[in-house]
This record gives C-alpha cells, structure tokens and sequence, in this order.
C-alpha cells in the first residue's frame, strides 16, 4: 500500500508541490485526497529528491494543504478490451454510460510508442468517403492522418461525422471500427456525435471520450492519448481498421499551454510551449499502419483556427507533421454550399500512392490535376471580373468562370447523407470538363480523353453547349 | 552507439545518482563527467549525454523516455562522447538518431521502439574481405589508407589510420577475411588499426587543406543544373511552408493586432461598411475598424485602421531586400528609411543599399537593407489602409513556399555523388517510410546496382525522443566525413533542420536557458554555422579528394521566412532552391521557384561547365534567365490588357518563356527518361529553344502572325523530346522539321 503524504507545500494553477516524499518515477500516476472525501487524479511533471511537481487532472480546487497525496507507483495507463466498443467513457477513460466497468485484456501505458519507421507499412489503400471534393481531389488513404482546418461557426463536425459514416475501403469486408475524442467542446456538439452515431448504428462499433467544455482542462491532455491507445489497441491487436477523430485541438493546445504557464516555463510562438511541436507529434504520428499487422490507424483531428489564421501555431505545427490538410472555407459556407471543403488550399500528400489503376480509377490522377487547375483559374477569373467587368473578359476566362462556379455547384456541393462513388465522383468532374475546350485539358493525356472524355465515348450526345448569357 | 554497453557496465568511468528528473534532461549528483560524456541512465541504461555541470550536479540529456524513471536511480559515466562506429556496412544501412540499426531494434523489441536497447551500429557477424595497400615497415600517418574492403559492388571502402592515431611503421599485417572489430593492421607504437573506428559526432574530421568547389554536383534536374547548380562540397537550403497555399507570392499582407498575417485584398473583399467609387478606385469606410499593427515614432503599437482602398496605378516600385522581403508598392507610397533616425520616405526615392524598418516580434524594431529597387510601368491594382494618427501600417510580403520532399528524393537518386547520407530528421512516419520504402527499389542510374549500396538513411520520425533528433544530423555528418576521408564525393540531405532547431529550442528550454529570438536559444545561428562548415571540398590527411556537399531544407513556421532558423541559415548557405506553392497549384514540377532562387556558385563553376559541357552555357543561361524576366515584367501587363495588345515580339518573347518553362523547366519525376537529363542533354534542349527564338523573332520581323509562329509543329514536337529514350535522333529530325518550317514561313 503506498503511503499517504501530507506534505503539500504549493498549489499554483493545475500543479501542487509536494515534499519530504520517497523517490518518485517521472511520469507516475498521482492520487490526491481531498478533506471532504474526493478523490483526485495526477501525474508527475517534474521529480526530484527535493521537491515532487504534481499535474492534477480535474484541476486544483478543493485543494488543501491539508489534502494527502499518494504516489501509485506507475504511469498512466488504460485498460483496454474489444468491450470497449460501443462504450462512452469520460475522458479520463471512465465510463459514463452507466455501463458496467470494463473488464480488461490488457493494461497499456497511455503515452504510446513511435512506431519503428521500418515496420511501417506506407499507407496505399484508397478510403472511399463518398464526399466528391476529398475523394476526387484529396483522396484519403488508410493510416493517413488528415486534419480539417476549421474556424469558429463553420460545419467542419458535420463533414467529420459524414466521413465516419461513410469511410469504406472499396472491395474490402474487414471490420471497421471509429473511435472519438472529445476534447473542450460543448454538450450540445457532443450530443451530435452521440445521437448520429446512435442514429446510424455506429455506435456499436465506435468508443467515444468526452471531455466536455465544463470538465477540467487539464484532463484534456490525457483524452486523445487515451483515444489512441485505445485505437492502437483496436488496429494492432484486434486487426480492425480504426478511424480517430480528434475534436477539437484547439483546446488541447490551449490546454497544454495552461500547464506551461503555471510551471513558469519559458514560453514560445504565442505562448505556447516550444515542446509543443514534438508534444503534437507523438500524438498525430500514432496514425499510421505496421507490417504484417492487419488492423490500421487513420486520424482525422479537427481544430477550429482561431482567427482563420493558418500562422497560427496550432495549424503551422500540425501541418508539418500531418500528411495534408483540408480546409473548411468561410466562402463556401457563406454561399450554402455543403461540404466547404475547399480544394485549393487542401492536400493530400498521400493521394498519389492511394490512387490510379486497381486502386481508383486509371484517369483520377489526371483528371484530378485538371480540375484543380481549372478551378483555381476560374477563381483567378473571378477576381479580375470584380475589376474589369464581365465584358472584358475573353472566351477562355468566361468559361473558366462559368465551370468554377458549376464546380462549386455541382462538384463540391452534395448532400449530408449523399454517399457519392468514386465513379460517379469522376463522372461529375468528366461532365464538368466536357463544358471546357479540349485544347484547354493539357492535364488529360490523349488516350485518356478519349477513353473517359463524354463527346468521345460512344452513344455519348457529345459535349454539352451552353449559350453564355 | 559505440559506446560499449557490449561489456556490460565495465567501461563505466564512475557512478552517480539521480536527483531530478524533468522530462528528457535528468540531474545527476556524485558524478565527475566532462561536457558531452555519454552517461547511461537508471535502471534501465537510458542513453544520454552531459549538456551542463553546475557544482556537484550534473544535467544530462536522454535520448529516450524516461517515464518512470526515478530519483535515487543509478547513472554511470562512460567517460566518452557520443560516437558513432565507421567502417564497413556503413552503406545500405537504416539508422535511428543515435546510429542504433532500426531493422535490429524491429529484431529485439517489435514494431515499437521501446528503451533501453542497445545495438552497435555495425554487425559484428559479417566478415569482409580485407586487402592491404602497405607494407610491413612502412611508416603510415593518421588518416592515410592502409588496405580496402569491397563494400559493395561499386564501393571501395577505404581503411586509414584514426585521425586520433599518432601513426608509426607497420609492425604486423593481416590479410583475409575478418569482422569489424578484429585488428588488421598493427603499429609499432601499440596502435591497432581494426576495420571500425569511433568518432565522436560533435567533432568534425580533419582535413589536410580545404579547396575551392568548383566542380558542379551535377544532379540531372534541369533547373538546378542549369540555373542555379550547387558545387561539389557546396550547401543549399530549400525552404518549405507545409503547402498551405493560401499565400501566393506576390500578395501583401497585413499584420492584424488579433494575431494573424490577412491578404490585404481578402481584407478588402471582406471590408464592410460605407463604399465610396470614383473611377478606378473604391474606398470603403469600414463600420468596424480593424486593428493593426502600426508604427509610431521607434515602437510598433496597435492602431485601428478605419478605411480600406483600391486602386489603379499607372506603375509600381518594386524593392527587394536582403531578408528576402519583396514589397510592391506605388511609387509614392512612404517606406520607412533608417539612417540616425527612422524617416519617411516615398518608395520611389529609395536607392539599394538604403535600409527599411521592419517590425521585429509584436514590439520591436529591426532593419533591413534594400538590395534591389526598380520601378515597373504597367497597369495593376493596389490596395491601401487608412490608419489615422500614424498613417501606416505593418505589411509586407514573406512568400511562403511547399516543400517538397519528391525534390531531396530526386536529388538524392541522381546526384553525382559515389555516397548519399539522408538524415530524416523530425520527419513524418509515413514520409519516411515512402523514403524507407523507395530507396531500396531504386537502381542507381550511374551504376545499375541497386541505390541504397551507396546511401546510408537515419530516421528520426518526429515522434521519436527529440534529444536523438538533436543528435541525428551530427551522426549523418559524421559518416558524410568519413566517406569523404576515403576520397569520395558525398552528398548529405538533412530534411529538415528547422525540425532539428527545434529540438534545440526544446532542450534549451527544457534547461531554462535564457532564450533569444522566439524562444530559440542564443547559440542557434552558432551551432547552424557550425554544422554547413562541416561541408565542403578537401584535401583529405591522405592527399586524396573529396567533399561533402550539403542540402538543407528548412521549414520557417507560418512561413515567415524573417523567423531565426531560415534566417541562420541563409546567411551560411551559397544556393537558394525556393520552392513555390503557387507553382505547385499549377502543377508545374520540381516547383522551384525561377525568379526567386539564386545560386552563388554560378560564377566559380562556370569554367567546368564551359569546358565540360559547352563554351556557350553560361551565355544560353544568361539568355534564359533574362527571358523569364522579361516574362514576368510582361504578365503584369497582359493580366490587365490581355496579350493581343503586346507587340509581337514580345507576344513571342511570351511563348518563347512559356516552353521554357514548359518543355525545360517542368521535369517529371516519374518520366522514366525525363526524370534524369545530363547537362550535354540540358544544353542541347535549351539550344533548341534559343534556336526556336531566334528563328522566331525573325519571322515575327517579315509579320509573319505570333500565332503561326506558336502553331508550327516542331514546337509541338519539341515539348515531347525530352521524354524519348532516342534524344539526339529526335532533337535532330525536331531541328531539321525546325529549319524547314521556319523556310517556308520565310525566315531562315
């Protein structure tokens, strides 16, 4: 039994400083009690012969001088079962559904091992999200880690909840699992997650962790890495395929940058703690799929940037050391159009190795390059017709205009419950291009237009014509 | 790790105990260590290093994690610094930060990297083949060549004498077959030569003389090679935001107080309030101002700015400084000039070499000096701000650009180097996998064996513990040396240094150091400098040749290219790769940005190139280089008036830029052909253009259309003869198509 201190000298913030203690690991779990009964979680920040830094997870009020302190002799660690599924737990992995406690299997430490870059397997297998401007133009693959750049008000929890639904891998039967870490968002944002995930049924093969706006922020830091621990279990011991949504990462930053604080620490970018960078990374790398293992992991962390500002350190950092990005645009949600995802500014570094012959189509990768080209010169056009005026634009940038507006319309706008195939994604993009000259399409290679382009294909009524008005 | 753990604790120095642990750096009391000794610590053997001794205590940095890890635990000094172990096997081999063999570390402890395993970093198993090159008696001084080993196919490794070695006659010598640590050779002063030998990683290897570079790496990317080529034992940085795309060259920003960098024309787009229109300008009075960053006597304050403007202008001044800022703004647009004081000047009147105020930081104030100021004729459209009181505000242009890693790979398959080190530091897991995954694949063009015989690859995924991160480009320099002591010329990729800056940073912190600029510690530019002199072209201590040319990409966060790291390290490095996002949204590859790398080498390695390749290459890529100039000046025009109202010429000058860029810059680097072009390949392209152009301009001269000059077939033929395996028989049917087509137009 180890042994109760009361030896609290200082408590600042989150953090209370204990003396006068046996040696105490890096790192070790923590429980504090409080005069009235309470029991509160910890870890150790910083140990020495001295003095004991303690992080309390559910924060510090309540706190006494008074209070005991007792040292648990290991880290943190989840217990860990293929029960877990269709369970929700609190973010510090305790169920909250009134469910019965979760028998482990195993009992694994929460902080999580880098994977050996040599057992990694690169990730090459096509994710069908059934959503025509991430599938057609930034394509996610299984073990991809893929944020959505968000800001305050945009719908970026519905097209996160749209993806889960949806998320296949073409041609395969193997078992699917999503596992949710809330991390500071609202009850109303929470209920969301709960009632679709109820509604769709995917509740049964889903494991939520809610760490709502009013519980501790502290407790956020421990959240996501009880999520993928218990992803990691899921992928690598039970052989599913999991897809980790981590909502909303801004409050972890924030969170992370509250503990900096009140340990005194020197702060960097804004505040937030110059480990910050390496901290994200061992969360974010935990994505990922190991040779000869079956299951994978895919993550897709949501984080609303403050300001749309992608400087901002939380989308600057996270975007180095996620493979892409995709971007929720104030634009496009102003115009009604669902999902926003604006392509532009969104990419998937792993879309190449996910796509083409056996594994899309032979003609993705072409016509993918062609309608981004035409879209970005469509809204080039654009913006030179607030100036100029529709009348002096040539035939070339009026049609550009024309087409980056029914891409708007027709390619990037679809419905919540529309789950569009990869094929009829292609489609959409052919028929758009058809009302673009063909000498115009020098992405597309000869034999490919012909193959896939409407006005070659036989029994097709040709290119559609459109009188500009 | 060389550093023996083999004899399990013998080689301990002395031991101490733990008195605090803080994440990676733990204090130790009872030890008597010097800086930088290898410590293993607690328990479990964690490697560190010493970073500093105050009194009886001693900080130490753990390559590891030390959850758990507790205060009263062992640690024991190895009196030796971190080395890495150099020999045979070297190549081919895949190593984590510290030179720990990650396929052996897969071996003992599974798909995750757990700690406290150790593993030397060459395989004590094989045996090589050793061949000596001296006799018995001979004298043999450090660093000189006493036998080989056949590494690979293609490799020679060279076996010397230990720089560290005093050198002496050759006593006894063994020929055979023998493992690393065997004696080969033995001296006789006692010293005996094995076929490893430690280095420590912070130190750099000596050389006899250090030499010019001018001799190009010649890296079959045409864009490199011609325009803007590194030297042999030359360094190069390229630059890499993470591909927002958002800001496209060219736009101005604005530093809003709410924190962020806003495209002044978004602000506009987004501006509401009263909307005044004249002709050609509109003024909007915004109902909610906006809060900006504005300056005010010395200091930068927070202003509120209550108008938003836009404009045509007749011209633009257009000024380049030495921090790389790009400002384009009217010619009577004020700009603040520091002399004594700070005064305000209309941008038309500064001179190169005046300098400007830049904000430093939210509050601070720095200057920057003008390297170019031009002005531009031509019509565009210009943004303003209203800022009462002050009558400023902070803007400015810092490009942002992609990085690419598809660049560093080609660079690393077809460079001519005999050696290639990539050190993925703070990398991506999955990126590296792709490196781990397509090295091995790959056949090395100059040889036909496979590349990985030649290359060494150390990965640092950027989950991995942060103080091996800080080490890992010290290991991969390291070996770089080694090779390069043999005679070999080695080429060093370090993707990415920011990401190693930052370890840095993260230690320092972690040691509560003082900081200097954003957070970073006050011995980053020293320690940046440091590591690119580590390359170069030398004399080895055996009087061969050999250099290690270094390729550093940095990533400025938020793509501030003013931020410490990209700054430190411009100021060392010869050769500019910019790579360009808005080049990336056009899908024009490698995205190398043509207007804004620079190369300093181009001088000193035009000789080689004359002599080499053609007497006429440096005036084919003056010719070049002035015509995408030319290019961009005419863009500014056509975007407003369209091209039909150019003149002819310059309608052709416009195409003739477009195949250049299109047929000679744009390189596939999936194009089994394409993907490597020589430089004799290179010129014989580019001369085809020139040759195009001349005809061309000819032609437009006797008014015959641009458009028929554009259409002729040989142009369109030309786009597709840099992808046949038959390049001179196409060039040559292309040229012949050239003369006819141009004949019957009337220009000969």
């Amino acid at each position: 039994m180890p042994t109760e201190y009361r030896t609290i000298t200082e408590i600042a913030g989150p953090l209370i400083f204990v003396e006068k203690t046996e040696w105490v690991g890096y790192g070790e779990l923590v429980e504090v009690g409080l005069p009235d009964g309470t029991r509160k979680r910890g870890q150790v920040l910083d140990s020495s012969k001295d003095i004991v830094v303690v992080q309390v997870f559910e924060g510090t009020a309540g706190i006494d001088r008074q209070s005991t302190v007792k040292f648990l002799g290991e880290t943190i660690k989840l217990n860990v079962s293929r029960d877990m599924l269709g369970r929700i737990l609190s973010g510090a992995g305790e169920p909250i559904d009134g469910g019965p406690p979760i028998v482990p299997e195993k009992r694994v430490e929460i902080t999580g091992s880098a994977i050996n870059p040599y057992s990694r397997e690169h990730p090459a297998e096509f994710i069908q999200t059934g959503i025509s401007t991430i599938d057609g133009l930034n394509t996610l693959v299984r073990g991809q880690k893929l944020p959505l750049f968000s800001g305050a008000g945009l719908p970026h929890n519905e097209v996160a909840l749209q993806i889960a639904r949806q998320a296949k891998v073409l041609g395969s039967q193997e078992p699917f699992g999503v596992v949710f870490a809330a991390m500071g968002i609202t009850h109303e944002e929470a209920r969301v997650f709960m009632d679709d995930f109820e509604r769709t049924g995917a509740l049964r093969r889903a494991v939520l962790f809610l760490n709502l706006a009013d519980d501790p922020a502290v407790e956020r830091l421990i959240t996501p890495r009880m999520a993928l621990t218990a992803a990691e279990y899921l992928a690598y011991e039970v052989g599913m395929h999991i897809l980790v949504i981590l909502t909303d990462m801004t409050n972890y930053a924030e969170a992370l940058r509250q503990i900096g604080a009140a340990r005194e620490e020197v702060p960097g970018r804004r505040g937030y703690p110059g480990y910050m960078y390496t901290d994200l990374a061992t969360m974010y790398e935990r994505a990922g799929r190991i040779h000869g293992r079956k299951g994978s992991i895919t993550q897709i962390p949501i984080m609303s940037i403050p300001d749309d500002d992608w400087t901002h350190p939380i989308a600057d950092l996270t975007g180095y050391i996620t493979e892409g990005q995709m971007a929720i645009a104030r634009d496009l949600h102003r115009k009604a159009i669902y999902p926003p995802v604006d392509p532009l500014p969104s990419l998937s570094r792993l879309m190449d190795a996910g796509i083409g012959k056996d594994r899309t189509r032979e003609d993705h990768k072409q016509v993918a390059d062609q309608l981004y080209a035409a879209y970005a010169e469509g809204k080039d056009v654009r913006g030179l017709v607030a100036i100029v005026g529709k009348e002096a634009l040539s035939d070339r940038d009026r049609k550009m205009l024309e087409f980056a507006d029914r891409f708007e319309q027709e390619f990037i706008r679809q419905g919540a419950e529309e789950d569009r195939t990869i094929e009829q994604t292609l489609e959409i993009g052919w028929k758009l291009l058809a009302t673009l000259d063909e000498a115009w399409l020098t992405k597309v290679d000869r034999k490919t237009l012909e193959k896939y382009h409407p006005a070659h294909r036989a029994g097709s009524p040709g290119p559609e014509r459109k009188v500009p008005v | 790790m060389a550093m023996k753990q083999t004899d399990k604790g013998v080689a301990g120095k002395g031991t101490g105990e733990i008195f605090r642990v803080a994440g990676p750096v733990v204090t130790a009391t009872g030890l008597r260590p010097r800086m930088y000794d290898v410590q293993f610590v607690g328990e479990e053997q964690l490697l560190g290093e010493v970073i500093q001794i105050m009194g009886d205590k001693t900080v130490i940095q753990v390559y590891e994690d030390t959850s758990g890890v507790k205060p009263g635990e062992v640690v024991m000094d190895t009196g030796a610094p971190l080395v890495v172990e150099l020999g045979p096997g070297l190549l081919g081999s895949i190593y984590d930060g510290v030179q720990r063999p990650l396929p052996i570390l897969q071996k003992v402890m599974g798909d995750f990297i757990l700690r406290g395993v150790k593993s030397p970093g060459l395989t004590r198993e094989k045996l090589w083949r050793f061949n000596p090159k001296v006799k018995q008696g001979q004298a043999v001084a450090p660093g000189e060549v006493v036998g080989t080993v056949q590494e690979a196919k293609n490799v020679e490794h060279r076996i010397m004498v230990p720089p560290n070695f005093r050198g002496g006659k050759v006593a006894q010598l063994k020929e055979g077959t023998f493992k690393v640590d065997e004696v080969v050779v033995q001296l006789d002063n006692g010293e005996q030569v094995k076929l490893v030998q430690t280095w420590p990683v912070r130190r750099a290897r000596p050389v006899r003389e250090r030499l010019m570079p001018t001799i190009p790496l010649v890296t079959g990317q045409r864009v490199l090679d011609f325009l803007f080529p590194i030297a042999k034992g030359g360094t190069a940085a390229i630059p890499g935001g993470f591909g927002t795309g958002k800001c496209v060259t060219g736009d101005t920003f604005v530093h809003t107080a709410a924190g962020g960098r806003r495209r002044i024309e978004d602000l506009f787009a987004e501006a509401r309030g009263t909307v005044t229109r004249n002709p050609n300008e509109t003024t909007i009075h915004l109902s909610e101002p906006i809060e900006v960053f504005s300056l005010e006597g010395q200091r930068v304050t927070t202003r509120m700015a209550t108008h938003v403007y836009r404009g045509l202008t007749r011209g633009l001044v257009s000024i380049r400084t030495k921090n790389r800022r790009h400002l384009k703004v009217t010619p009577v647009h004020k700009l603040f000039r520091v002399t004594d004081r700070v005064e305000e000047v209309p941008a038309i009147l500064l001179d190169p070499g005046d300098s400007i105020a830049i904000p430093q930081g939210t509050e601070g104030l720095a200057s920057d000096r003008i390297l170019e100021a031009s002005y531009d004729p031509g019509t565009s459209l210009v943004y303003d701000l209203t800022v009462p009181e002050s009558h400023n505000f902070v803007g400015g242009n810092l490009p942002t650009f992609l990085h690419n890693t598809v660049t560093e790979q080609q660079l690393s398959k077809w460079c001519d180097a005999q050696v290639v080190i990539y050190i993925g530091c703070g990398e991506r897991g999955n990126e590296m996998t792709e490196v781990l995954s397509t090295f091995p694949k790959l056949i090395d063009p100059y040889t036909g064996a496979p590349l990985m015989e030649r290359m060494s690859l150390i990965a640092n995924t950027s989950n991995m513990p942060v103080a091996a991160r800080e080490a890992s480009v010290y290991t991969g320099m390291t070996l770089a040396e080694y090779y390069r002591d043999m005679g070999y010329n080695v080429a060093l990729m370090a993707d990415s240094t920011s990401r190693w800056a930052e370890a840095m940073r993260e230690i320092s912190s972690r040691l509560e150091e003082m900081p200097g600029e954003e957070g970073f510690p006050a011995y980053l530019s020293a320690r940046l400098s440091e590591f690119y002199e580590r390359a170069g072209r030398a004399k080895t201590l055996s009087g061969l040749e050999g250099s290690v040319s270094v390729v550093g990409a940095v990533s400025p966060s938020g793509g501030d290219f003013s931020e410490p790291v990209t700054q430190g390290t411009l100021r060392i490095v010869k050769v500019f790769w910019a790579l360009d996002t808005a080049l990336r949204a056009r899908r024009h590859f490698p995205a190398i940005n043509w207007l804004q790398s620079y190369s300093l080498y181009t001088q000193i390695l035009e000789d080689w190139f004359r002599k080499n390749v053609n007497e006429e290459w440096p005036r084919l890529r003056a010719w070049t280089q002035r015509t995408l100039q030319e290019e961009a000046e005419l863009e500014e025009i056509v975007r407003l008036v369209g091209a039909d109202a150019l003149p002819p010429d310059q309608q052709l000058t416009l195409e003739v830029a477009r195949m250049i860029r299109e047929i000679f810059l744009q390189q596939n680097a999936y194009h089994a052909v394409d993907t490597f072009c020589p430089p004799e390949r290179q010129f014989k392209l580019i001369s085809a253009i020139k040759k195009y152009s001349d005809l061309g301009q000819k032609a437009v001269k006797l008014d015959v259309p641009t458009k028929d000059v554009a259409s002729l077939k040989s142009r369109e033929l030309l786009t597709r003869v840099k992808y046949e395996s038959e390049f001179d028989k196409e060039l040559t049917n292309t040229l012949t198509q050239m003369d006819e087509e141009f004949k019957r137009l009337g220009a000969t």
